[in-house]
């Protein structure tokens, strides 16, 4: 492990020597979005997942977001498996920031699929990141997920309009699919 | 390759339109699977080829036609495999036909079945509709898990025209012990073993001999050989019997009598049933080779909180698979008529009313 590290660059390595040291090691992962919390009032936390060749990449891009947004991002994540939690950092009681953030969500969800990754990779997609939906998947793909929920829940009982969104929906955010390189260039960042 | 997809795509219309019935097929190789054959057949191999692999990333994208031998051929000139470990069943199979089916073989209870390395399916429904879903990535939870919902749905949802599967490196060290135990305290050695952390990566009892092979690394199977003694089988007879567990090409696969796949909780205790077992996945799998009445059967399955598959042979009229809970039921024909509202695809080849 270390002759790997040493060979991809690493510039310090350290190996806990006893049980404190090893959690105090990894208090720093487990409560990384605590602390986030407190130089914040708020952040959304993102959960894309891409192929682990295009980390460095898409890190770039999340720096070039943070420009262009006026927001901060601290990215935590799951490097093994390309699962990304990007934090952006905003104050909902300015509107104008809780917009960009929203907008700074939205263009990284779409370099996910784009980089041929996802736009949830654990965290699932509920309300907050629906209109990506429309981006990962065509609408033939949506009416076949309409079909599998229609199968399991004929009248709609369960939480309508949640995981996946509808056709108006999709109209109404108005992004185009980007997987299988229907768009052109996929692997440049979109501003 | 777009043509190839092009051209299923249209075969595929040109039924729905005109109220034929296709029958999917691959190498030709499970055909003695499933309730009933039915329609001209669709041959899926002209979609073939390796799409993408990448040994670092842990996944292979591959075309659906593509032999199951070459894709294992070239993943194991990188170290890797498919740890699901997929019977065959002959010359031929396919990454389609594979996935369609669904079976893992004698590594399902260590590494996880079939199912849980399919990370996504590109698929062509029975409307003729070009879909992906899932994706090439570990973790994805946008939208239902359809590419999940394909492996083993026997061809009756759609074609698997690509199928990204995650692999794994081939393990460094394997060793197979044998050691002779009577059936139920096998069963009990087996979920004792499965309790601790040993590198058992498969196990498999017939004829009052329990074989358990390690896989790991070689400190760890050394180690693991010492608590569980046994004899050591040589490195080329140990591959050709747990070939022969998967591809049922064991002495014990050639009897007569019908093969039952009896799936149970891996702890139950002997089922008393007549006939002759071979019982894999630390006692969940029990293949059993009998003319037994089938109701009588199934009801001895289900009280022990299993399910009993007519797997080879016998009689097809009882059903092959076990008979389905009424809900249950209207859930399946539902999801058929979603992805094939016509029903050209693979009609019958699971229950016989759909």
């Amino acid at each position: 492990m270390k002759a790997v590290l040493e060979r991809s660059g690493a510039r310090n390595i350290r190996v806990s020597r006893d049980e404190a040291e090893r959690l105090r090691f990894w208090a720093g992962r487990k409560a990384a979005f605590p602390a986030v919390g407190r130089i914040s009032p708020d952040y959304l936390c993102m959960d894309g997942t891409i192929p682990r060749k295009r980390l460095a990449e898409m890190l770039r891009a999340i720096a070039r977001l943070e420009q262009k947004y006026g927001l901060r991002c601290p990215n935590v994540f799951h490097a093994g498996d390309g699962n990304l939690h990007p934090l952006i950092l905003f104050d909902a009681n300015d509107p104008d920031q809780l917009r960009r953030a929203e907008e700074f969500v939205a263009e990284v969800l779409e370099l996910s699929v784009a980089f041929g990754g996802t736009v949830t990779g654990e965290h699932g997609v509920g309300i907050e990141k629906i209109n990506q939906m429309c981006v990962q998947f065509s609408p033939a793909e949506l009416e076949r997920f309409r079909g599998v929920k229609r199968a399991f829940d004929p009248d709609g009982l369960l939480n309508p309009e949640k995981n996946i969104p509808s056709l108006h929906r999709c109209a109404e955010y108005g992004r185009m699919h980007v997987r299988r390189g229907e768009l052109a260039h996929p692997e440049l960042p979109r501003f | 390759m777009t043509e190839a997809i092009a051209a299923l795509a249209e075969a595929i219309r040109a039924a729905a339109a005109s109220g034929a019935r296709l029958r999917v097929r691959g190498g030709g190789t499970k055909e003695f699977y499933g309730q009933a054959l039915a329609g001209e057949i669709l041959d899926a191999r002209r979609c073939a080829g390796i799409v993408a692999y990448e040994p670092s990333e842990l996944v292979v994208t591959v075309r659906g036609g593509t032999p199951i031998a070459e894709l294992e051929a070239t993943l194991a000139r990188e170290g890797q495999m498919l740890a699901f470990e997929p019977p065959h069943f002959g010359a031929g199979a396919t990454v389609g036909g594979v996935v369609a089916a669904g079976l893992s073989g004698p590594r399902r209870a260590a590494a996880g079945a079939l199912r849980d390395f399919v990370l996504g399916v590109r698929m062509l429904d029975g409307r003729g509709d070009d879909l992906a879903f899932g994706g090439q990535v570990m973790k994805n939870v946008a939208g239902y898990d359809v590419s999940r919902l394909l492996a083993g749905s026997l061809g009756t949802l759609g074609v698997i025209v690509e199928a990204s599967l995650k692999v794994l490196p081939v393990p460094v060290a394997e060793t197979t012990l044998r050691l002779e135990l009577p059936e139920d305290k096998a069963i009990e050695t087996m979920n004792r073993w499965a309790g601790r952390p040993l590198p058992v990566s498969a196990t498999a009892w017939r004829g009052g001999e329990l074989s358990v092979r390690l896989s790991g690394a070689a400190a760890a199977v050394r180690a693991a050989r010492g608590k569980i003694g046994g004899e050591a089988l040589a490195p080329a007879a140990a591959d050709a019997f747990w070939r022969g567990v998967r591809e049922q090409t064991d002495p014990f696969f050639g009897a007569q009598a019908p093969l039952w796949r009896l799936s149970v909780p891996s702890v139950t205790p002997p089922l008393g049933l007549p006939g002759e077992q071979l019982i894999e996945w630390n006692g969940g799998l029990r293949w059993l080779a009998a003319d037994a009445d089938a109701r009588a059967l199934r009801e001895r399955t289900a009280q022990a909180g299993g399910h009993a598959t007519l797997f080879r042979g016998g009689d097809k009229s009882v059903g092959v698979f076990q008979p389905l809970a009424p809900a249950v039921a209207a859930i399946h024909r539902r999801l058929k008529a979603e992805f094939d509202p016509h029903g050209v695809l693979n009609r019958g080849r699971m229950y016989a009313d759909w």
